[in-house]
């Protein structure tokens, strides 16, 4: 008859996820929890292990991170027509070009990590997520392979990709077939563009970045700025202009401008030009590849200007860039040291299973997923326009980046924080504390 | 001025590279594309002994192990047998890019196509200053080791029984033979201590950036065979010029012209020189025979 | 036309059909004895021709494409001059560094959007086109290599001397085989941006030419035929093995590479090939010693 678990209603709070929702809504909730409850124990025997199915169910429509819901029609039916299964197409670039490589790694490893939790907290109840990962080899044209066969596949959704000119390339296809899409690392402009069905956790650091350039440059009187940009990168170079503009009208004048190329391993003819110019601060828009042949170089010539640099900078990074990296400020949309969103739960979480800690794309992965996910619980169904406006509608949503929504043109409103490296580690920045070089 | 100590710096590791390709063309007549594999690997060979906490020097000359022994097997296992066929001069090319792509490709598997770091410790990294002009001692190294490689190599060449024997290979392998020269093992040799010094470079290469992954030395390959142009392919002396003079173009053209189209002068340099003078500054002017 | 078949292997299929164009744009220098590897360069010419006319300044598709074929065309003919004039190796080098340089110059300009490429550049070509297109080069190669001008291509293939002795214009010849393989390459450039709707300067590196390369060795000199069945051949094989791992296809690549030169120097079409196996078959087969060339007839690594 009845497994035990499936049939008991203690209602218990699962750790780390709260919220509250009207009376209301409460009721609904319970009585459509225990008409689910009926059919799914009493037609399903051999549930799989995970699922604490809808007692969990009817905690998690309580305690949904989702809030208030604006959106009217589907959301409030937690009757959900959720299938069995829903398949979510993962294209992501796992091999090929080493600079991308960790970050559609790290990706699939948070996006696994919240698929698991998904299915032991039972939060889309008995439904399972099955994941289609294909590895698009940091190749546009792999890249719209892997789509057009999860449009003959007809996933349900997607979550992924991680360089922007595949997506560019793919992301229309997922927009004509009408499939949700999150994007959890692209950082470059024009990716929610492709249109409605396309929304994306990574905040287009062009920005963000470029006022909190402005704080740090202040706050050690700048006067002058020098800029180092890695230009054959599209996020480095779409980067620089909007942080030379601002920093500009906040008065510092520019006094030398250098580029390099990713393939580049001696930068001391363009570092030694800056240290030339003599400017104050050296603004250095730069990606995980080349961070610490940078800040290497940099004091190998001797050059002592509070550099603002860019995020990408691993536990690898630094501690081979050891006191290279001493006072270097540079902004984050992610830090383990945030107490933002969900991100004390998830790093919980990710300690559980990992030895090391979680890394930027970790959270991106894990945060994404669970965005649509919650949108799929929101929607009650998988229908794609339904989850369009339920992911367009949330209120917010718990991720490790903070609480987020996606309702200004479906970016998510990530502000990221400032972070500055002392004695090796990193902390988060603040204006009033000296840091000795 | 402190410039053209950074041109300097550039260049030594762009000139021990060029030797390494100037050897290998001067006496099989093979333009590796396989060197900056060779560079990579034997940068891997001595991250694994500097993780199992060997020192410097045993790293080192471990890494140089590992090239040396990829050489041998290239040269033995598939050059050989290409001599026997007689096969054109881009068959061993071909064979070269080949092999590269293998190596390449092997070394991203077992690295899962990311980034490795290098250990930094132990190696000359801490700057010296000379006269006011910030020198990287690491530089300075390579340089001295290119130095003493192209004199060791010279006195050989000249001086020794051996050394004699790989002249005349270079330059007519047919009568060698016919005078009771191993040819077969002065190639061998030859290509194995090109190796050799390519995987010094990107020992260097990669102290100098503490970083590593498959694909960290494929912007050389070019940087290489336009030293070997501009020096004269075959020359070895002429490969430390060119060398260093593509590092002087790279940095005085990042100063004066643009960072950007620093490597556009690199290429449009092969360019101009092989359409030029194709034997470079040093080299001899290529003759064929009818 | 493919329409019967699943989007993402007509997608295959498609880029499959311009590839071809590659292919053949490589193997018409490689027929001519020219070990050239610009036709990544002028790809990528093509390509950002293409991009740039129908993007910026607003050209429909077709004469975008038109004008993507003549511009590399002309380029070549300008960069002949020096290129040419080389030889062997040096020639390789030289076209390894011409494609460099335009792709660097295409990474610095502000007009190619330098390292951003182009973006929603308008898909209006689809298989038909493609296969008119290929129908039609198949046609003028057939017609061309059955010619006496298709024999005099060959003639400076294997000796360029002698043909010159024989009367042969031998800078005409190569000269032409360069344009040719520049328009070719040009026009597969452009249709690839219509067709994947998105360009950047990384797609045109070398890495653009190994897989070309395996083709073109593989196929022989012999006949246009020869490359574009490897091509068909080894695609087909790709997708219907389907390497998990991105890096054991690579590594299949390079054995091929290596196996095929060590074993076939001419390619699978030499008729050298043909006669060395139907040696050895007799000598397997007990008939004693079958006609063997001799080490240095063979036409061997004529590249």
């Amino acid at each position: 008859m009845c497994p035990s678990e499936l049939c008991s209603v203690a209602a218990g709070p699962r750790a780390g996820r709260t919220g509250g929702t009207t009376l209301n809504r409460r009721v609904i909730a319970a009585l459509a929890a225990s008409l689910l409850l009926v059919t799914a124990a009493c037609s399903d025997d051999d549930e799989p292990e995970a699922s604490t199915s809808t007692t969990a169910g009817e905690a998690s429509t309580d305690s949904t991170a989702a809030g208030e819901s604006t959106d009217t029609t589907a959301a409030a039916d937690p009757e959900s027509a959720l299938p069995d299964v829903i398949t979510i197409g993962v294209p992501l670039d796992t091999s090929g070009n080493p600079a991308v490589a960790p970050a559609g790694l790290g990706q699939l490893a948070g996006i696994e990590l919240a698929v698991q939790e998904i299915a032991d907290t039972g939060f889309l109840g008995d439904t399972e997520i099955e994941l289609e990962t294909v590895d698009t080899q940091g190749d546009t044209q792999a890249a719209v392979e892997a789509v057009l066969g999860f449009v003959q596949d007809e996933v349900d959704g997607v979550v992924g990709f991680a360089l922007t000119q595949s997506f560019l390339a793919a992301g229309p296809e997922l927009q004509t077939a009408g499939i949700p899409t999150m994007t959890g690392g692209l950082a470059a402009p024009g990716v929610t563009e492709v249109g409605d069905f396309v929304f994306r956790l990574f905040p287009n650091i062009g920005a963000i970045a470029p006022a909190a350039d402005v704080e740090v440059a202040e706050s050690v009187g700048a006067t002058t700025a020098a800029y180092l940009t890695q230009s054959d990168v599209a996020t480095a170079a779409g980067l620089q202009p909007a942080r030379k503009a601002a920093l500009e009208a906040a008065g510092i004048e520019t006094v030398e401008e250098q580029t390099f190329a990713s393939t580049d391993t001696d930068l001391r003819a363009q570092l030694t030009a800056i240290q030339d110019s003599g400017a104050d601060v050296i603004v250095a828009s730069i990606v995980s590849g080349s961070q610490t042949l940078v800040y290497l170089q940099a004091q190998e010539l001797g050059i002592d200007a509070q550099i603002i640099g860019s995020a990408g900078v691993t536990g690898d990074i630094l501690s081979q860039a050891g006191d290279a990296m001493q006072c270097a400020v540079y902004l984050v949309p992610w830090a383990p040291q945030s107490d933002d969103g969900n991100n004390a739960h998830f790093l919980e979480l990710w300690g559980e299973s990992n030895d090391t800690p979680p890394n930027v794309f970790n959270a991106y992965g894990y945060g994404a997923m669970w965005a649509l996910a919650t949108a799929f619980q929101e929607a009650g169904s998988v229908d794609g326009a339904a989850v369009r406006d339920a992911l367009a509608g949330l209120d917010s949503v718990e991720t490790p980046l903070g609480d987020v929504n996606f309702q200004t043109d479906r970016d998510a409103g990530v502000q990221g924080t400032n972070i500055q490296v002392q004695d090796g580690e990193e902390v988060v920045w603040d204006p009033e504390t000296e840091c000795t070089r | 001025m402190q410039q053209f100590i950074n041109g300097l710096s550039l260049g030594s590791s762009c000139a021990l590279l060029g030797v390494s390709v100037a050897l290998v063309w001067g006496v099989l007549r093979v333009l590796s594309f396989a060197q900056t594999q060779l560079m990579t690997w034997g940068a891997f060979g001595s991250l694994l002994a500097l993780r199992w906490d060997a020192p410097v020097l045993v790293a080192v000359l471990a890494g140089i192990a590992v090239a040396v022994a990829i050489s041998a097997v290239i040269d033995i296992a598939l050059f050989n047998r290409l001599r026997n066929q007689q096969a054109g001069e881009f068959a061993f090319v071909v064979v070269t890019i080949g092999v590269a792509q293998v190596l390449s490709s092997v070394a991203a598997m077992r690295t899962e196509n990311q980034a490795v770091s290098f250990p930094r410790q132990g190696f000359p990294v801490e700057p010296l200053t000379v006269f006011g002009q910030n020198v990287p001692r690491l530089s300075v190294v390579m340089m001295v080791f290119t130095l003493v490689a192209m004199v060791v190599l010279g006195y050989w060449l000249q001086r020794t029984r051996s050394g004699m024997a790989v002249r005349a290979v270079a330059f007519d392998a047919e009568t060698a033979e016919l005078l009771g020269i191993n040819s077969r093992r002065v190639f061998a040799t030859c290509f194995m201590v090109s190796g050799g010094m390519a995987a010094v470079a990107g020992i260097f290469f990669a102290a100098s950036a503490a970083q590593l992954s498959h694909t960290s030395n494929d912007s050389l390959l070019l940087v290489a065979f336009a030293a070997t142009v501009i020096g004269g392919l075959g020359s070895i002396p002429g490969a430390v010029i060119g060398g260093l003079a593509v590092g002087m173009i790279s940095v005085y053209s990042t100063v004066w012209v643009s960072p950007a189209f620093r490597e556009a002068v690199a290429m449009l340099a092969i360019l101009v020189v092989l359409v030029v003078r194709p034997q470079g500054i040093l080299g001899a002017k290529a003759t064929e025979r009818v | 036309m493919f329409d019967w078949l699943d989007p993402s292997q007509h997608f295959a299929v498609d880029v499959t059909l311009i590839t071809t164009l590659m292919v053949l744009s490589v193997h018409l220098v490689f027929r001519a004895g020219i070990f050239s590897l610009a036709s990544a360069g002028f790809a990528a010419i093509g390509a950002y021709t293409t991009a740039v006319l129908a993007t910026k300044e607003g050209w429909s598709t077709w004469p975008s494409i038109l004008a993507a074929t003549l511009l590399p065309s002309v380029l070549a003919v300008v960069f002949a001059v020096p290129v040419l004039r080389l030889r062997g190796i040096y020639l390789a080098l030289g076209s390894i560094a011409l494609s460099e340089v335009i792709v660097i110059l295409i990474e610095n300009t502000e007009l190619t959007n330098k390292t951003l490429g182009f973006i929603r550049i308008p898909k209006d070509v689809n298989s038909n086109h493609f296969v008119l297109i290929l129908a039609v080069v198949f046609a003028l190669l057939q017609l061309h290599a059955r010619s006496h001008r298709g024999r005099a291509v060959e003639a400076v293939r294997l000796d360029e001397r002698t043909a010159s002795g024989l009367g042969i214009d031998v800078r005409r010849v190569r000269t032409a085989a360069f344009v040719a393989s520049a328009a070719l390459a040009g026009l597969a450039g452009a249709l690839e941006a219509h067709h994947t709707t998105v360009i950047g300067p990384e797609n045109y590196g070398m890495n653009l030419l190994l897989p070309l390369f395996t083709y073109a060795l593989i196929g022989g000199n012999n006949h246009w035929l020869g490359p574009v069945l490897t091509c068909w051949g080894l695609t087909a094989l790709r997708h219907w093995w389907g390497f998990d791992d991105a890096n054991w296809e690579n590594i299949a690549y390079g054995v091929l590479l290596v196996v095929v030169v060590l074993l076939a120097p001419g390619g699978l079409t030499d008729p050298a090939l043909r006669r060395r196996a139907r040696a050895r078959l007799a000598r397997f087969r007990g008939r004693g010693s079958g006609p063997i060339p001799a080490p240095g007839t063979v036409e061997a690594g004529a590249t």
